[in-house]
């Protein structure tokens, strides 16, 4: 938004009718020459618009518009924007997600598991900025893709960057959540909380996912466990990005929902199923629900002046019109 | 007084060039005024016009002059307001390009900008902090976190062949450093700034003013000694240039303490066996404390007193202009 840091200095283009008035209306002003209209029998005559008489307008134009760009420079002309500060701190949230290759299964229209919670969490993400959001990844291994940060767009940039099987093919549902667990732990969160999700059954690490959840639980951090996927046989189709070789074929796994219940159970969380794109979203927005506090802020104007762009405009006008005046036409004073 | 366009006051050598050109305008002036009068015009009116003309041209040269000095943003005096600023967010921006591998600090000048880092971040544990390394390019290592595990793994992660592209582009480290500060919070912000600052070019005072306008400290830590050293390489023996004379890593002292000073951080040797205490101290200072209401000094804009002037002297041309022959004959 555009304001005027002193708008009272706007005061002063009261002042221009008066010199207008001066330079170029008064009768006897410098520069003229009194004449008898006796001399032409009484009869006004006017000069002819000759291109000197133009330049010497548009002069005119230029000068008054300086003055009327020092005026506005004087009132301070600024562009202000408004930065929500957060007063209260938020929440910490790991977010777990299964980057195997079943996660390809394409069951959840229009795009598979992995592009639809991608494209979930994106949403879940700016829905909460005050919040210090952190992102793991696994596969046949797991990965601290992000610590818990507010810098939502590097988040963002990291989440858009995962690909399926970047750690191999395999299900490491506890060395994701002991991962997690170790980024959180030391967190001044008052509330600190893993999202799961996932679509198979651990089958590798060396790390149960119950001994994670317990270690999870001892530190004070609740897992949310969301098992994604249909029952019912569904198309995959991935390429490991490592060799580049394109893998085709049918999925029928589902994930293993008496572990991710116990887990969520374990550590006073919940768990959730979602068979489809629609159903994951209203997970998400349960999670969002069971995790909302009160949130405080106030706003910080920041305001960046532009006065000196004002200034730099006005001696270009004066400057021109002291070339038209002063060099071209050359006025006597 | 101090100014934060100082480039902007060449402006006013353009003044002499319009004084001058004013002058030649007088002379043509005069011819013109001497072809309407006549050649027995009386000398009252050449002195007239001398004075209309020498008038209104100081008048408007005046008006330049004092723009120009406006256009530099002038400011004197200071005043207090109240910081209300709590705690700390750290970007450790750290130089991996092969001059860091000089041991004439030991065991090497990147060692000992991690060990450096890792104990100042470790005697605030509040502060939350993100780590850059930069040569050429640049890459973030960790976004800002108070993951104290994350900032080791970070800092453990560090090393040269992080970054492939050759070169030490200190601006483009502290740009992407600014980026790092996320919104929507209220702590105070400073750059740790590892490097021995060399090919510190560009426009360093576009790149200052960028980072005052963000409120960010930049505390530069020279890692070099003056002397310098020669690069070692992986493969064995030194690196050399094209003539095959070995290449002495030195530093850029002067460049980094002008950063430092002109956003209002310190400059600190690595070398200095004090550097861990002293950058504490200072980062332990500028944290505040959850309860003490805090303030900081800010310099006054003065642009408007010569905007003003500018007005002023705008009026007197047009009254000296408007004022009739006769009252000066």
């Amino acid at each position: 938004m555009w304001v005027l840091d002193r708008p009272v200095f706007l005061l002063l283009i009261l002042i221009l009718p008066p010199l207008v008035y001066l330079r170029h209306v008064r009768p006897d002003r410098g520069g003229r020459i009194r004449m008898s209209f006796s001399l032409f029998q009484g009869e006004q005559f006017s000069p002819p618009m000759t291109m000197q008489r133009l330049l010497l307008r548009f002069g005119a134009l230029c000068y008054w518009i300086a003055w009327v760009l020092v005026i506005v420079a004087l009132a301070g002309p600024a562009r202000t924007t408004r930065e929500r500060i957060y007063l209260s701190r938020g929440i910490d949230i790991m977010l777990v997600l299964d980057q195997s290759a079943s996660m390809a299964a394409a069951d959840f229209r229009p795009g598979n598991r992995f592009e639809t919670a991608r494209a979930v969490i994106t949403r879940f993400i700016q829905d909460r900025p005050s919040d210090h959001i952190g992102l793991v990844g696994f596969s046949a291994e797991a990965a601290l893709r992000v610590p818990p940060t507010m810098d939502h767009s590097y988040l963002l940039r990291s989440l858009d960057e995962m690909q399926l099987m970047e750690m191999g093919d395999g299900t490491a549902i506890g060395m994701g959540l002991a991962l997690s667990a170790l980024h959180l732990q030391a967190g001044t969160a008052g509330e600190r909380v893993v999202v799961l999700l996932t679509d198979g059954v651990n089958n590798a690490g060396e790390i149960s996912p119950e001994a994670a959840a317990q270690a999870a639980a001892d530190a004070g951090i609740r897992i949310y466990a969301i098992g994604v996927g249909s029952s019912r046989e569904a198309f995959i189709e991935v390429r490991d990005p490592t060799t580049g070789q394109l893998y085709r074929g049918t999925v029928k796994d589902s994930y293993d929902e008496d572990s991710l219940r116990r887990i969520a159970e374990i550590s006073g969380g919940q768990y959730f199923t979602a068979g489809s794109a629609g159903t994951l979203q209203s997970v998400f927005e349960s999670i969002g629900t069971a995790q909302s506090f009160e949130r405080r802020f106030r706003f910080q104007v920041h305001r960046k002046l532009y006065h000196r762009e004002c200034i730099i405009a006005a001696l270009a006008f004066l400057v021109l019109e002291f070339l038209i005046r002063r060099i071209i036409v050359r006025v006597i004073p | 007084m101090s100014v934060d366009y100082p480039e902007a006051l060449w402006l006013l050598a353009v003044l002499p060039v319009i004084a001058v050109a004013a002058y030649f305008g007088y002379l043509r002036s005069r011819a013109r005024l001497q072809s309407l009068v006549g050649t027995y015009i009386r000398d009252e009116f050449f002195e007239a016009l001398v004075f209309k003309r020498f008038l209104s041209g100081f008048a408007f040269t005046l008006t330049l002059a004092f723009l120009v000095v406006a256009l530099s943003d002038p400011h004197w005096g200071e005043r207090s307001i109240e910081d209300e600023r709590r705690g700390l967010e750290i970007v450790y921006l750290i130089d991996v390009s092969n001059s860091m591998r000089a041991e004439d600090i030991l065991p090497n000048r990147i060692t000992r900008s991690r060990e450096v880092a890792r104990a100042v971040q470790s005697r605030i544990p509040d502060a939350y902090a993100a780590v850059i390394a930069f040569k050429g390019d640049v890459s973030v290592v960790s976004p800002m976190t108070e993951d104290s595990v994350a900032f080791e793994l970070a800092m453990d992660y560090l090393s040269g062949p992080l970054v492939t592209t050759p070169g030490t582009d200190v601006e483009r480290g502290l740009r992407s450093a600014l980026e790092l500060f996320p919104s929507g919070t209220n702590r105070r912000k400073v750059v740790l700034l590892f490097t021995d600052g060399q090919e510190l070019t560009g426009d360093q005072r576009s790149l200052v003013r960028e980072i005052v306008g963000a409120d960010v400290a930049v505390v530069s830590i020279v890692a070099g000694t003056p002397a310098g050293a020669l690069i070692p390489l992986s493969s064995g023996g030194v690196l050399r240039d094209q003539n095959g004379n070995p290449v002495i890593a030195g530093v850029d002292e002067a460049a980094l303490a002008f950063l430092a000073e002109q956003t209002g951080g310190i400059v600190q040797r690595l070398d200095d066996t004090g550097v861990v205490g002293r950058l504490t101290e200072y980062l332990g200072g500028i944290a505040g404390s959850d309860r003490s209401v805090a303030f900081r000094v800010v310099g006054t804009a003065r642009f408007r007193v010569f905007l003003i002037l500018a007005v002023l002297s705008m009026a007197a041309g047009i009254w000296i202009e408007a004022r009739r022959w006769s009252a000066l004959i």
